[in-house]
């Protein structure tokens, strides 16, 4: 039954959130919502986004801000969950007022904040989320762009360096959920491609959250195929290294690797135990480009967050929100359609290089550093580093 | 019990629902919407928890159901909203009666697992069957009717169907068959003893949820115009046994106050601490030892205290 006092008690509760911190409507500033996860499995690459993004922040503030308006940040914790991301992104529009949203680290997430960014008409910038769905005719509308690299250009990119490494039988071993299937998807094509004689000759797809390998490794090694094209991710790596290693896997094939497994992050965290001569890949490393604006950028970073040597994420949050503020400035105003307009074919230039935004499908070519995994040189950081290490360009290998 | 006081507060309820829009921004409409959704799932579980005493884990795939079926019908078929909707509802009544037919066939934690087992195997086929459900990436851009395809419009739409399904639970759970179940739940034997088919009784009762279940399902795709395949996964089935617990599953409100205090805890500890995990599971402990009739018993014994 219901009494009177239960009613008080959903009254109580109603008048509670019936009074929710309405975020002043300053006309002066400009509001970026940004959802990265800080909590839950994606809380590290998220933290590290949040924090280039806050460091954009800072600095074009301190330069008096974008057309006069100085930038704020509202964060929202999208917790690597589409139902959640697609909460945080609306409750960042209807309450907290903001222009703009950026972020999101899984594909599901940057999916669910797309599909917010539509119906409520605010532009989103896609920091992370790599599918290729999200840009494909079917899914695109005006209101999303994105700064990451695709799975195009990652899994296009490994084979660029298969056919460069000469290899001819090829195994694969990718997570099976859609973004090992895109990377599949994307290095099978582009190798038919540029590399028709190679072969294709097992294709190993361990289960999302499996955390044993062995089966598919001595399926591999028992293949004879000369290499391997993974997708096993920098967050899963460690696990498989560690059971692959003992088999000598490491050094019976030649293993390129997608999914940041190059990143100094990582390099330091597994130290001796990265195998030696793997190639690999990285949104950024500190120690290549050795450009002005590069090394500026890895010096204020190193300010921002106190370390010697900086993590690989940071660059992502940083662009994101670089695209937004140099867009704003080419159109004058921080108004949506404005901004799209300057978007659109926008080029701009980032810390590791020009990127351009494509107009026709709202994708930067963005690509990725790649690079054979070695034990530095350096005495001061005794972690792997890639070396040689290059930026493959993405013109090529977007579609 | 049906009484004229409880449809009059009902009532009040629903007016004061029904203002919502009138006199708060748009965040607390999608907020309320959100609440609206969950509250009916959660209804609907306890059916299942509270007055049949089957505690179900897989509670989630219904939803899923209902929420998946909604969006390829409306969006990949391009069937009309009404038949889309109701194909719907009615593809998770006939899941649930699948399932059911074999889940009822056992009791306590058989039940339960069995249950799970069903759950799994829809997230599987939300996961694999790519073509149709786009797996992991989610199904976004549903083909959402434009004359609901408005915060506020969608928010009465909400309403309208909680309130519909919510008095249609509450004849259910008031009606002889109702009272049934609650026999089956008190003693199984004993029901069995004096001629009831306790088995066809449970069965109902699954099919009954199940399909409230497709119906929120369904409200929560045309409110996201996405649906994920971390809607079927089993801490989606969680989620409505917490909201029904910590509401309370001895009273018909209960859970969808759970699912209310739920979802409001949820927004408002994220935005104080990362940490919010933490809290929500501490005070999901104090409500399972302090208060296990959850806060509708609270209320219930300060209102006996207060007479």
């Amino acid at each position: 039954m219901i009494t009177k006092k239960r009613l008080m008690a959903v009254a109580a509760l109603t008048a509670t959130t019936a009074i929710p911190t309405f975020a002043a409507a300053d006309e002066g500033v400009i509001r970026i919502g940004a959802l990265y996860p800080t909590s839950g499995p994606c809380q590290m690459i998220g933290d590290f986004a949040l924090q280039g993004t806050q460091m954009l922040v800072d600095e074009v503030n301190a330069a008096g801000g974008v057309n006069g308006q100085m930038l704020e940040v509202v964060h929202r914790d999208s917790r690597c969950d589409p139902a959640e991301a697609t909460a945080m992104a609306r409750d960042l529009i209807a309450r907290e007022d903001v222009d703009f949203l950026v972020g999101g680290v899984s594909s599901s997430v940057g999916q669910a904040i797309s599909a917010v960014s539509r119906t409520e008409e605010v532009i989103y910038i896609a920091s992370i989320p790599k599918t290729v769905q999200m840009t494909t005719p079917e899914n695109l509308h005006p209101y999303v762009f994105r700064s990451a690299a695709n799975t195009n250009t990652e899994g296009g990119s490994a084979a660029v360096l298969a056919d460069r490494l000469g290899l001819d039988r090829i195994c694969t071993i990718l997570m099976d959920y859609s973004y090992g299937h895109s990377l599949n998807e994307a290095f099978t094509s582009t190798l038919a491609e540029i590399r028709p004689d190679a072969e294709i000759v097992v294709q190993e797809w361990p289960q999302n959250g499996t955390t044993d390998y062995t089966a598919h490794i001595t399926n591999i090694m028992a293949a004879g195929c000369d290499g391997v094209f993974s997708g096993v991710w920098a967050g899963l790596f460690p696990a498989f290294a560690s059971q692959a290693g003992p088999f000598g896997f490491f050094d019976q094939v030649t293993y390129i690797t997608a999914g940041e497994v190059g990143s100094p992050e990582l390099a330091e965290q597994m130290g001796a135990d990265m195998p030696e001569g793997i190639w690999a890949n990285s949104y950024e490393v500190f120690y290549y480009p050795d450009t002005p604006a590069h090394n500026d950028f890895v010096a204020d970073l190193q300010e921002e967050l106190g370390v010697e040597h900086t993590p690989s994420w940071p660059v992502t949050g940083y662009v994101a929100l670089q695209w937004l503020v140099e867009a704003m400035e080419l159109a004058g105003s921080a108004e949506t359609d404005a901004v799209i307009a300057a978007l659109e074919g926008l080029s701009i230039e980032t810390p590791i290089g020009t990127q351009t935004m494509r107009a026709s499908d709202h994708q930067a070519n963005r690509g990725q550093f790649w690079g054979q995994m070695h034990m530095s040189d350096d005495d001061a950081y005794p972690y792997p580093v890639m070396d040689p290490v290059e930026y493959i360009p993405a013109d090529e290998l977007m579609d | 019990m049906i009484t004229q006081r409880n449809m009059i507060l009902l009532g009040i309820a629903f007016v004061a629902l029904a203002l919502v829009p009138a006199v708060s921004g748009l965040f607390l409409v999608y907020l309320v919407t959100e609440i609206m959704i969950f509250a009916l799932f959660a209804l609907s579980f306890n059916l299942l928890l509270g007055y049949g005493g089957l505690i179900s884990f897989g509670h989630a795939a219904y939803f899923a159901i209902g929420a998946y079926a909604c969006a390829v019908l409306l969006t990949t078929l391009g069937w009309p909203f009404l038949f889309g909707f109701g194909a719907a509802i009615l593809l998770s009544a006939v899941s649930a009666a699948v399932i059911g037919y074999f889940c009822v066939k056992l009791t306590e934690i058989y039940f339960s697992m069995l249950t799970l087992a069903f759950a799994q195997l829809v997230w599987a086929i939300a996961f694999k069957w790519v073509a149709v459900t786009n797996g992991d990436t989610g199904f976004t851009g549903v083909a959402v009717p434009g004359w609901m395809d408005e915060p506020v419009r969608f928010f009465y739409f909400t309403l309208i169907v909680l309130a519909v399904c919510a008095y249609m639970l509450w004849r259910i759970v008031n009606s002889a068959y109702g009272m049934t179940l609650v026999a089956t739940r008190e003693n199984y034997n004993r029901a069995e003893f004096i001629g009831v088919n306790v088995r066809r009784i449970q069965l109902v009762a699954f099919v009954l949820a199940g399909t409230f279940a497709g119906v929120a399902g369904a409200l929560f795709t045309l409110f996201n115009h996405a649906v994920f395949v971390e809607n079927a996964w089993w801490t989606q089935s969680a989620e409505v046994m917490i909201m029904s617990i910590l509401g309370g599953v001895g009273s018909f409100v209960g859970p969808a106050v759970g699912a209310a205090i739920l979802l409001i805890l949820d927004r408002s500890l994220a935005e104080i601490t990362v940490y919010w995990p933490t809290v929500l599971g501490i005070i999901l402990l104090a409500v399972l030892f302090f208060f296990p009739e959850g806060l509708m018993g609270v209320a219930k014994k300060a209102g006996r205290k207060g007479k």
